[in-house]
């Protein structure tokens, strides 16, 4: 149980308006992702869900009941900080137990519950040591302990795995899949990283100013972005906008995807200059510098040759083609 | 710059901060050096190390017996610590609040707080004064703490919120989610995170507090609650007699008190040579009829003794407090018609026991205290009076013999310094003049024994016939020595002074020099007379409770009237 609907939340800091209503539905055992540039009110969001901030308009329900009005405590939600906030002075044992000693439950299932989660986090060593003695995979991994113990309806993560280096954000990123899998609860994820939002998601939320610009599974975003900004947002390296009248098409940009273009030294559509090439090992990034539509980037598979300054012909795959207004709205 | 130093920056810095040390313990250690020397050796040479020659433990002596430094000390501490307690629990939570919370006014509250750290406290002395004399405060360790509470609030707030900030929202959060209450959150997870602060803000606070000799002085001199600082500033008195400063902002804090009262009349049944002061005044001869006129808050009856109930209860119930001289009156029953129409009335009633008021009897009695009973208590007043004085004399054994007359006050005395209560006297006395009537005696002496053991003489005789031999002794014996009060040589037996100046207190402990403690600078007739309206004025605007006050003055009536009892049956009373 633990199906979340927004309806019209706004946020305001003094005068300023962070949330500029935002209308959304999560259903229960989802994973859903809240994916948007720093600053775009992910956390803040986030925070009114939790409680920690009371929505400026709006209501929150959780499982159909309103509860804009109920403490943090008594939501039944778990959350997991960017920063960890692990309790400095209590061992993990007790950081992980006191939701449920706050709850008035017995010692026992205390330790029932925290053996659990200490065993399904490979835990179990680290039990009576404090944060201060863990490394920073063992600390998150340590708050996700937290919140797991309290078996919460609904989980809340705020950008977990940005403190963590690129080999444990890729384990961890794994066990939160797998934990989702085994917990089957509703979560709701807030990362800037659209590699996060794209591998985890079951849906993913774009913000952008306060604004949702698309609700969609990862593949709906990828293969139907609404705007400019969802297109350029989902998909890495980032998709390559042209000039459409440039091509023939009413004014606007035209997206096509590095993946969704050929490249040949004999003839193609567009012409220009290789400007750097990025070897990757199992695939090759070729930037082409085009006079009409400026840096394209070309991505193929496996390894690939080509100079600095040598001249390319370029031709996107026109079925995978998204058209878009002056607005940066997709054409129909 | 570079993380390591070169040997040659190390070695200056380092001897920068030495001599920076060694200046900064210069002053401790001269007085550290010092305070093991005799006077002389200190004048001589003050940079002189102590050695066999000059050393003299005099001052650990002199601090260790004059004044009770430990009760300073004590009273420093509660003040001190008293203070840093609410200074850091207030400042916290404001700190917390301003930090923590978003309302309205927050930021105005803030800069508030900052612009308390840049007004000094010492601007609103008047107004602190005068709000802890309405509340009765004066003379409490309360009201230091308090003012020290007040000024160190706004510096502990501003340093301590800035820290606060600094503490993650997210472990705030956190707590928030797992059900902490605010105050968990604040108590114990923000809290010890900005310790290093409390640290800081608790250093701050506090050395000021612990050497401030203002507000002590100012709101609480009385001895029982003095401060180190303050008990100290006896020893500079000793020596420099620098009192007029010291005096001078004491008098500040009595100044409200004595402006409360107006003289609206003056009533005698003849018609006294009235002092310059008081030309502006008739004086009327009927008590009633100036009452009913009149309407005073307040009548001082200074009257002989046998008029004092009838008049004190005649004003009491014409709405008047009353001040009325010792003794209360001339049998237990009138006193205690006295008392009982205070409390009917609800007025105050004060009785003139001017030792109460005395400097040098207080510091008597609590010396004796310190010393520890059973006491022998040796008191005497006798006056060789001849004229004027010789006829006051016989006008007031009219009603009242000698020992009963003045007794009241040293017996007085005796009660304060043996708790215990007095179970039998014995009193002999003498008729030594034929001016006076034939059943009254004009010397007489008396012995009061005391539950605890302790025994009190006490002698009194006035007359052209009386010696000026050992005219004056004030002295309580204990089995761990003594304290006296010692007059000069050349005192006069008759001089309204005499029975108040006190010149010097000698404490002798068995085994130890005798102690002598001057009391030159002490206050004269006029100064205690102003203390004691100032404590009957406080009575009635502060409403202080006057039972024990009268109860005492009814007890030792009780004592004399027993003692001119068994003068007059030549047996024992018991009590
Ligand atoms: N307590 C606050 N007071 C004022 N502005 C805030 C506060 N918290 C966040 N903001 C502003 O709201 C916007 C969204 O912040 P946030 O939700 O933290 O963004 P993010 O998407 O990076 O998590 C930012 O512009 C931030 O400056
Ligand atoms: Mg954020």
């Amino acid at each position: 149980m633990g199906a979340l609907e927004l309806k019209g939340i706004t946020k305001a800091f003094g005068t300023t308006e962070v949330i500029k209503g935002v209308d959304l539905t999560v259903n229960d055992g989802e994973f859903c992702v809240f994916v948007g540039p720093s600053g775009c009110g992910k956390s803040t969001l986030l925070r009114i869900i939790a409680g920690l901030e009371d929505a400026s308009g709006g209501d929150i329900l959780l499982d159909g009941k309103r509860v804009n009005d109920v403490a943090p405590a008594k939501r039944e939600l778990a959350m997991v900080f960017q920063s960890y906030a692990l309790y400095p002075h209590l061992t993990v044992r007790d950081n992980m137990g006191l939701a449920l000693k706050q709850a008035g439950k017995s010692r026992a299932e205390i330790a029932a519950a925290t053996d659990k989660a200490a065993a399904m986090l490979a835990l179990g060593p680290l039990m009576d040591r404090r944060p201060a003695e863990l490394s920073g995979g063992q600390r998150q991994r340590v708050a996700i302990g937290r919140a797991i113990v309290r078996t919460p309806k609904l989980f809340l993560f705020d950008e977990p795995l940005s403190n963590l280096d690129a080999a444990l954000r890729v384990a961890t990123r794994i066990e939160i899949a797998r934990l989702h899998r085994d917990l089957k609860a509703t979560m709701i994820y807030v990362t800037h990283d659209q590699v996060e939002a794209m591998t985890l998601a079951d849906r993913i939320v774009v913000l952008r100013a306060g604004k949702v610009e698309q609700v969609g599974t990862p593949m709906e975003l990828y293969n139907n972005p609404a705007n400019t900004f969802v297109a350029g947002f989902i998909g890495s390296p980032q998709m390559n906008f042209l000039d459409a009248a440039a091509l023939g098409f009413p004014p606007g940009q035209a997206g096509i995807r590095p993946e969704h273009v050929a490249i040949s030294r004999e003839g193609g559509a567009l012409a220009g200059e290789v400007s750097h090439v990025e070897k990757l090992g199992g695939e090759t990034l070729v930037y082409v510098r085009n006079d009409l539509h400026g840096l394209m980037t070309v991505r193929l598979f496996g390894e690939h040759d080509f100079a600095v300054d040598e001249t390319v012909h370029l031709t996107p795959d026109q079925d995978r083609m998204f058209y878009f207004d002056t607005d940066g709205h997709r054409r129909a | 710059m570079s993380a390591r130093m070169s040997p040659g920056r190390t070695f200056a810095a380092h001897a920068a901060l030495i001599t920076w040390t060694l200046v900064a313990l210069f002053p401790v250690f001269v007085i550290v050096i010092n305070s093991f020397k005799s006077r002389k050796a200190i004048f001589a040479d003050p940079l002189a190390l102590p050695w066999p020659g000059n050393f003299d433990l005099v001052g650990y002596q002199t601090v260790m017996k004059q004044g009770d430094f430990f009760l300073y000390f004590q009273n420093s501490m509660i003040v001190t610590m008293g203070s840093l307690f609410f200074v850091l629990l207030f400042g916290a939570m404001a700190a917390f609040a301003l930090s923590e919370y978003r309302f309205k006014g927050n930021t105005l509250m803030g800069l508030y707080l900052a612009l308390g750290i840049m007004i000094p406290i010492r601007l609103g002395t008047v107004a602190i004064l005068e709000i802890m004399v309405a509340s009765g405060l004066v003379n409490t360790l309360t009201a230091l703490i308090l003012v020290y509470t007040a000024q160190g609030l706004p510096l502990a707030i501003f340093i301590l919120a800035e820290f606060m900030k600094s503490v993650s929202d997210d472990l705030k959060n956190a707590g928030r989610i797992d059900g902490l209450s605010e105050y968990r959150i604040f108590f114990s997870l923000v809290l010890p995170l900005v310790r290093p602060a409390m640290a800081t803000v608790a250093v701050f606070t506090m050395i000021p507090i612990w050497n401030d000799l203002w507000f002590p002085l100012i709101l609480a001199p009385s001895e029982e609650v003095k401060t180190v600082t303050l008990g100290a500033q006896v020893f500079i008195g000793q020596f420099v007699t620098n009192w007029n400063a010291v005096l001078a902002a004491l008098s500040l804090a009595i100044v409200p008190v004595l402006t409360a009262f107006d003289l609206v009349g003056l009533v005698n049944r003849s018609t006294p040579n009235l002092d310059p002061d008081l030309a502006g005044y008739t004086v009327e001869p009927d008590f009633k009829a100036a009452l009913t006129r009149l309407k005073p808050d307040l009548v001082n009856i200074s009257t002989y003794s046998d008029s004092h109930a009838d008049y004190a209860c005649a004003a009491m119930e014409a709405g008047a407090h009353v001040f009325v001289e010792k003794p209360l009156a001339t049998t237990v029953a009138d006193a205690r018609r006295v008392v009982d129409g205070a409390k009917a009335n609800g007025k105050k009633v004060v009785i003139g026991y001017i030792l109460r008021h005395h400097p040098s009897w207080k510091r008597l009695i609590a010396e004796a205290r310190a010393l520890g009973g059973p006491y022998v208590f040796r008191l005497n007043l006798n006056q060789q009076s001849s004229g004027a004085t010789w006829e006051v004399h016989k006008t007031l054994m009219q009603t009242t013999s000698p020992i009963v007359d003045c007794g009241v006050h040293y017996v007085d005395v005796m009660c304060q310094i043996t708790d215990a209560k007095p179970i039998e006297v014995r009193g002999m006395g003498l008729r030594l003049s034929n001016e006076i009537a034939p059943d009254m005696y004009n010397y007489g002496h008396f012995q009061v024994l005391f539950e605890d053991g302790s025994v009190g003489w006490y002698e009194a005789g006035w007359g052209p016939m009386m010696s000026d031999t050992a005219f004056f002794v004030k002295d309580v014996v204990s089995p761990n020595g003594a304290v006296s009060i010692r007059m000069p040589e050349s005192a006069r037996s008759d001089d309204h002074d005499t029975h108040t100046k006190t010149s010097t207190i000698r404490v002798h402990r068995v085994g130890q020099p005798d102690l002598d403690l001057s009391m030159a600078d002490e206050p004269g007739h006029q100064d205690l007379c102003e203390r004691e309206q100032a404590f009957m004025a406080r009575a009635i605007l502060e409403d202080i409770d006057l039972t024990r006050h009268m109860e005492d003055a009814v007890q030792s009536l009780a004592i004399c009237l027993a003692a001119d009892e068994s003068v007059r049956s030549g047996n024992p009373v018991k009590l």
